[in-house]
């Protein structure tokens, strides 16, 4: 009988044993989910912040990039309009010179003393 | 002898000119620049009688034109120089030069009208050219 007893409580201990194992397995599964839901957490976070990072650095890039590239068209939009400037001087000037050439060889053949004496009058009169 | 200024010079020689006892003054003159060795000054100081004649009246210039002046033109130089000036004679020397090509060049003292055609070509191509 005592046997049984004991073995009545051994049985029961077990029981209890294993109903508190059972608790504590189930308590670590919550743990072990805390933490993973945690870790999942902080992971996405993670890699949230380093998309944002690399689209922040994408959009420097891209906009150091135009700036440059604006930067480069304005200086050559600039340098061949200086170019165009020069041009036109230069292409001015030489008009100017191949007009007073021309009137010189007009003038030489065309000035007898008679139209020099009227220029010469002319002159006098329009500088009083 | 202390040293004459061209100032006086020059007044003194005007007022001879004017007074009409041109030979003597234009000797006296040579012999004085000779002796003092001033005969570098000799164009600075006809400029200066120049400058003094004109002021009483009697200016002379120089009218530079490519070719010969006709009277009638000559007159009209002589015109103008009195009526700029006031003066009651007028001397000029005329200069031919053909590279003026065309026009008048008048130089009287302190002043200039230069009316050629050389001139209007050069102010032409240098006036309006751009810079």
């Amino acid at each position: 009988m005592k046997q049984v007893d004991e073995r009545q409580d051994a049985i029961e201990a077990a029981a209890k044993a294993a109903i508190a194992a059972q608790a504590s397995a189930a308590e670590s599964k919550e743990e072990v989910e805390a933490l993973m839901a945690k870790a999942r957490s902080e992971a996405a976070e993670i890699v949230d912040t380093a998309k944002l990072e690399a689209s922040q650095m994408l959009t420097s890039s891209e906009e150091k990039a135009r700036t440059t590239a604006e930067k480069i068209a304005a200086e050559a939009k600039a340098n061949v309009e200086k170019s165009i400037e020069a041009a036109k001087r230069e292409l001015h000037d030489e008009t100017l010179e191949l007009i007073a050439l021309a009137t010189e060889k007009v003038i030489h053949t065309k000035l007898d003393k008679k139209a020099d004496a009227a220029l010469i009058v002319s002159a006098l009169k329009d500088s009083k | 002898m202390a040293k004459l200024s061209r100032r006086a010079i020059a007044t003194y020689v005007a007022e001879q000119l004017t007074a009409g006892d041109s030979k003597k003054v234009v000797l006296q003159l040579a012999a004085y620049l000779v002796d003092t060795r001033r005969t570098k000054e000799l164009s600075l100081i006809i400029r200066d009688i120049q400058f003094y004649l004109s002021e009483a009246g009697a200016v002379s210039g120089v009218v530079t034109t490519a070719s010969e002046l006709t009277a009638e033109t000559k007159k009209a130089v002589e015109k103008y120089i009195k009526e700029q000036t006031g003066a009651k004679t007028v001397a000029l020397d005329s200069l031919i030069d053909p590279s003026v090509i065309g026009g008048v060049k008048v130089s009287i003292p302190g002043r200039e009208l230069d009316a050629t055609v050389s001139r209007s070509l050069t102010v032409l191509k240098t006036r309006f050219k751009k810079a």
